[in-house]
């Protein structure tokens, strides 16, 4: 196993760990967020935020593995670390700007939530 | 087996346990999403979410296998690595897309169908979700906001 493909599976665990990490948050404070506004919808408030989690998984980890690919020369340990910082950089960006646009999703799915005073139909 | 063989195998089987990973998760969570968005039928929500289920996996299979052929002779690790992340990631970002769309879709339709406002807050102050008798019959609001 050489240098390239070592920097390129350090990058795909260090990625995923910090998607994982981010994803899980904003499952977490999203429900929060959505239960405060829906009290009496416990159930589907955890779900949706269940589908908008799925989602942010899937366009993460999209970008995370499609940015994987380099065609920079890797020979010493200077260069992995270098492609290393570039790539997780960029992750980094991506995640952050995503989980904006999902706060702003959660943020309008609140707004309406309150406005409406949407009856949630609970039909098991 | 070669490098392109095992990358092939490997792209396959990692594409196909995601969908479905994918697709039965959105199964489960997407029918509380569907029964409110169609005002508490719980039967057309359980079939309009079987048909989604159905059409997921037409397309995202149909995508997958399309999109296997490499072009190209893969000779290393490295290369099959990089094949193996254009192809996977690819794959990701459209199942990722088609999930965005659908959840935007069944938004609007619950925004066209949704009780109306003045609907009995009942639940709201009460607490605890609508018998599925009254939630049958809660009122429906014409189209429009």
């Amino acid at each position: 196993m050489n240098l390239v493909v070592i920097t390129y599976l350090g990058y795909l665990v260090v990625g995923t760990l910090l998607t994982v990490w981010v994803a899980e948050t904003l499952g977490r404070s999203g429900q929060v967020l959505l239960i405060d506004a829906w009290p009496q919808a416990g159930a589907l408030a955890k779900s949706q935020v269940h589908l908008l989690k799925v989602g942010y998984y899937l366009l993460t980890l999209g970008c995370l593995v499609l940015t994987i690919p380099t065609d920079k020369p890797v020979s010493v340990a200077r260069d992995s670390m270098a492609l290393f910082a570039d790539k997780t950089g960029a992750q980094l960006l991506n995640l952050g700007w995503l989980l904006l646009c999902y706060l702003f999703v959660l943020y309008r799915l609140r707004r309406r939530a309150v406005r409406d005073g949407l009856q949630p139909l609970m039909v098991t | 087996m070669d490098y392109t063989v095992g990358t092939y195998t490997a792209y396959l089987a990692l594409s196909i346990a995601l969908t479905i990973w994918v697709a039965q998760t959105l199964h489960g969570n997407g029918r509380l999403f569907l029964v409110n968005v169609f005002g508490g039928k719980a039967q057309l929500a359980d079939s309009v979410n079987h048909l989604l289920r159905v059409g997921f996996y037409l397309i995202n299979l149909g995508f997958v296998a399309l999109a296997l052929k490499l072009g190209y002779q893969v000779h290393d690790l490295r290369a099959s690595i990089e094949a193996l992340s254009g192809k996977l990631g690819a794959v990701l970002l459209v199942l990722g897309c088609m999930h965005a769309f659908n959840l935007a879709v069944f938004g609007v339709v619950r925004r066209r169908t949704s009780v109306s406002p003045t609907a009995p807050l009942t639940a709201r102050s009460g607490g605890g979700p609508l018998p599925p008798s009254a939630a049958d019959d809660a009122p429906q609001p014409p189209a429009g906001r």
